[in-house]
């Protein structure tokens, strides 16, 4: 009976979570959100190499911070524990270390070139924000802004050189680009 | 017309049984194995569009994390190889998780709601029916590479359309194809197999009413099996055994019965031979030595010997009435008679008693009584002088009356009543019920008193009762009794045919002088009393002394009557009967009167066969033979109630020929001439034929001798010869004839000496 009444509620609320949905909530998002959201739901999607398997997760942002607290909110929200998520912000191509997803966000193409360079045949998941010729170049997911179109691309021969997994799903919803790169 | 199952034969309720009891549990069969097989078909369906369902929502659920709404819809449209799928919507979770939201969908037919408002009420995860499509509403989980846990990303509507219609027509088809194959095959089978257990039935059945139908017990049912049938079939045996063995001992049973009947009668028949002869001879030797010189003592004597054998007489004849009543062998006759005339005659008869006694015997006859009615007067006449009878013998003083009159009229019958009423001694009221009873009378004091067998009143009651009648009696003690009595009689206009009193009319005398008759008559006595009969009338007549010479003259002369003895040599009456009804053109027409000593039944009968028109019985008296050859009503035979006539003739007395005669001595004294004449010449021939072992002949002496020896009132002698004759006809007890014979000659000589002795006493 109680079970009973339980489920009753819980379709209530979901009825009327339901109902309050709307069709344009994309558009509430802002662009850190989203692309917040993207950077968590890539990892979802591929398996690092069993080396860096069991660790905490380290997520590296190179250049502008365009994220700011977003990040951390929305591990908050999505995770019980997000304890196991280290944030790290690199300013120089020096103090880059070992890292899980290495987020760059630059327009300096000798730095993007020499930081690819740098993580040549490691196992980084290196992502580009809106970086041209980013995935050509050997870097492995890049965002792109193309008009009712993807929204990110993916180098998957990169990827997999570096000994990376890419869930086939993720590769479906993705521009491929394949280029062996640095 | 109502046909109910119960009256339907057992082969087509067996049928009728099997078939619709195989057709209900198939039905019930076939609607769970339906009702499982629809389950199922949900289940399975519902189950696979889950796990659908489940793939689907996680192969797109990149495309629903990254909102590539495009890639979906690609995807979505393979759909169209799975036509049942007409729905799909698939919702995604916000990032707070907090709602779902439209992501993308795909119909065949357009879904009116893209939000699945029709899922208000509905839980995540489940499924439904609803019409004829299966609906799933499932979360879209997701496991990343690297976690631990599934996250809920988004939720997927399906919905399926079930083909119901294309399934419940399969279903149809297939139960009725189950259903009507088996009912079927049931049926088919029933009737070929449920011969096992009504064959053996019909085959009782068909035992039973050809058993029912021949009677025929000794039929027996064949036993096949050992069931309840087999069981059946050999009580059947059994009843039948039973039945077979208890009608052979009825039959048997029933044989003794009549043979003990017959055993009976004869002996009755027997015992009033054997009583009646020595009587006869009482009654008769009294008489003769009556009319001896007599001493006053001697007188006395003989008087109370007479008295008490007439008695005896009465009781005897009270005994033989009572046992020929208990035995069913009374006939009641139905003729013309004249009442008035009977109560005279019974006046007449008990007069005498009457004035014995000094009482007044009187008959008051009321004025509706018929005269001419239809029934027995014999027996009426028996009844009245029994209770008059009676009346007189318990009266001393005062009298005796006979009261008739008509009681009322119904339906043909006249009921008259007979009062008797008389002032004697009474009958004390407790005694009134018993005293119609046999053997009873009011005391044995009584029975002392006035003797009597006290079978009188119980004889009268049954011989009224037979006539449907009625006896009742009131009584005071000393005062007198009346005792009424009812009889239905039918009315007639015949004239009441006066037998013995008949009153020979000149008519008659001038028709009888104009016949021409021939007389055919082998024995001389017959002869002479037929002669001095027809000489008497002046009737014209020819004699013939045996059939051949009858035939001779009836082929040669007209006659208008035969009087034709039936036991004659050469050709007996029978012949000479067909004779003249086939083959005699002259006299074909003739009027056949038969004449015989020994009327049976059987002879009777064959006489009337054979042709003949009447039927007289000798010795005859005027009267009988000439109303034989006149009365032109009497087709009826005249049959004497008493066919051994010869036991009420005295041995050798010459009532028989005084009466013939009319009393005429020379009559008399001619025919006893006659008789001493022959009788030498018959005992030459009995001895001839039997030294010569001509048994045949024999017989036929015997009869002739017999006829002789009735005449003259020899009846002792005469049923002496008729032994003989019967005996010698069948050639039984040869050795004995001799001494038979011997003994004969030795009698009949001394009966001819007593009967000189009396035709010298009438002169």
């Amino acid at each position: 009976m109680i079970l009973k009444k339980i489920k009753y509620s819980i379709s209530i609320i979901l009825a009327l979570l339901l109902f309050n949905s709307q069709r344009v909530s994309a558009q509430k998002y802002t662009e850190s959100q989203l692309k917040a959201g993207y950077i968590i739901n890539f990892t979802k999607f591929v398996k690092w190499p069993d080396s860096l398997a069991n660790q905490n997760f380290v997520f590296g942002i190179y250049g502008d911070d365009i994220f700011g607290d977003v990040f951390q909110k929305m591990l908050e929200a999505r995770y019980k524990s997000p304890n196991n998520w280290i944030l790290t912000e690199y300013n120089s191509i020096k103090e880059i270390e070992y890292c899980h997803v290495l987020f760059i966000n630059s327009n300096n193409q000798d730095e993007i070139n020499e930081i690819l360079k740098l993580l040549s045949g490691k196992p980084v998941l290196t992502i580009g924000n809106n970086i041209p010729y980013f995935c050509q170049r050997g870097g492995i997911i890049n965002f792109i802004s193309e008009p009712n179109g993807k929204k990110f691309e993916i180098n998957y021969i990169s990827a997999k050189n570096k000994g990376f997994i890419i869930d086939s799903r993720l590769l479906a919803v993705a521009k491929l680009i394949s280029a062996s790169g640095y | 017309m109502k046909l109910l199952f119960k009256d339907l034969s057992v082969k087509l309720k067996i049928i009728l049984l099997i078939t619709s009891i195989g057709g209900i549990t198939l039905f019930l069969a076939t609607v769970i194995f339906v009702y499982i097989d629809y389950r199922n078909y949900i289940n399975n369906q519902t189950s696979e569009l889950s796990i659908f369902a489940k793939v689907f929502g996680e192969s797109n659920s990149a495309a629903i994390f990254f909102e590539d709404n495009l890639n979906t819809e690609a995807y979505l449209s393979s759909l169209k190889n799975a036509p049942q799928i007409s729905n799909v919507v698939i919702y995604n979770i916000n990032q707070e998780q907090s709602h779902f939201s439209f992501f993308v969908d795909y119909s065949i037919k357009s879904l009116q709601q893209k939000e699945p408002i029709n899922l208000i009420i509905r839980e995540i995860d489940t499924s439904w029916v609803d019409g004829n499509t299966v609906n799933i509403f499932q979360s879209i989980k997701f496991r990343g590479i690297n976690e631990f846990s599934d996250d809920l990303i988004g939720a997927i509507y399906i919905q399926s359309e079930l083909p119901i219609k294309q399934r419940i027509l399969q279903y149809l088809k297939i139960i009725s194809l189950i259903f009507g194959g088996s009912s079927i095959m049931a049926f088919v089978l029933t009737v070929k197999f449920q011969g096992f257990i009504t064959k053996p039935l019909f085959g009782l059945q068909k035992l039973v009413s050809q058993v029912k139908n021949d009677n025929n017990y000794s039929l027996r049912a064949s036993i096949e099996s050992k069931d309840e049938i087999g069981m059946l079939a050999q009580g059947v045996n059994i009843m039948l055994e039973h039945i077979e063995i208890q009608n052979i001992e009825l039959v048997e049973a029933k044989e003794q019965a009549l043979e003990l009947v017959k055993v009976k009668e004869q002996f009755v028949a027997n015992m009033s031979h054997e009583i009646r002869t020595p009587m006869n001879a009482i009654l008769g030797m009294t008489n003769i030595l009556m009319e001896n010189e007599l001493t006053i003592q001697q007188l006395k004597y003989l008087k109370n010997i007479k008295v008490s054998a007439e008695n005896l007489l009465v009781i005897i004849n009270d005994i033989l009435d009572f046992s020929k009543i208990q035995s069913g062998n009374i006939h009641i006759d139905s003729l013309p008679f004249n009442l008035l005339k009977l109560v005279k005659q019974v006046h007449n008869t008990l007069k005498f008693s009457a004035d014995k006694k000094n009482l007044k015997l009187k008959y008051i006859i009321g004025e509706n009584v018929p005269n001419n009615l239809l029934g027995d007067p014999i027996r009426l006449t028996q009844i009245l002088l029994n209770i008059a009878g009676n009346g007189i013998k318990f009266t001393e003083t005062g009298h005796v009356t006979v009261n008739l009159r008509k009681l009322k009229e119904d339906n043909d019958f006249q009921y008259i009543q007979f009062m008797v009423i008389d002032t004697g001694i009474g009958i004390k009221s407790e005694k009134l019920e018993t005293i119609f009873e046999s053997f009873q009378q009011e005391s044995t004091e009584t029975t002392r008193k006035y003797g009597g067998t006290g079978l009188g009143l119980s004889i009268s009651k049954q011989l009224i009762e037979l006539q449907n009648g009625s006896i009742s009696v009131q009584s005071k003690v000393g005062e007198g009794s009346v005792f009424t009595i009812i009889i239905p009689y039918k009315l007639t206009d015949i004239e009441a045919e006066e037998s013995r009193d008949i009153e020979i009319t000149k008519s008659m005398l001038e028709q009888l002088s104009t016949m021409n008759i021939l007389l055919a008559e082998d024995n001389k006595l017959n002869q002479l009393v037929a002669i001095e009969l027809l000489k008497k009338y002046k009737v014209n007549f020819t004699i013939a002394s045996d059939g051949g010479e009858a035939i001779d003259k009836l082929a040669k002369q007209k006659f208008d009557a035969i009087l034709l003895d039936l036991h004659m040599p050469i050709k007996d009456g029978f012949e000479v009967a067909q004779y003249i009804r086939n083959n005699c053109e002259l006299n074909k027409d003739i009027l056949i009167i038969a004449l015989t000593a020994a009327a049976t039944k059987v002879e009777i009968d064959k006489s009337f066969n054979v042709g003949m028109d009447k039927f007289v019985s000798k010795p005859f008296t005027n009267e009988d033979l000439v109303t034989a050859l006149v009365s032109q009503s009497s087709t009826k035979i005249k049959l004497k109630n008493e066919p051994q006539i010869s036991d009420n003739v005295s041995i050798s007395n010459l009532s028989y020929l005084k009466t013939m005669s009319g009393g005429n001595i020379t009559i008399i004294k001619e025919m006893v001439n006659l008789f001493k004449e022959q009788i030498p010449q018959y005992i030459a021939d009995l001895q001839t034929h039997e030294k010569n072992k001509d048994y045949f002949k024999l017989s036929e002496m015997a009869h002739k001798t017999k006829s002789s020896l009735t005449i003259v009132g020899m009846t002792s002698l005469a049923s002496d010869m008729k032994e003989l004759e019967l005996k010698a006809k069948e050639e039984e007890d040869t050795d004995t004839y001799e001494q038979t014979i011997k003994e004969f000659v030795k009698s009949v000589n001394a009966g001819i000496i007593e009967l000189n002795n009396r035709v010298e006493l009438l002169s």
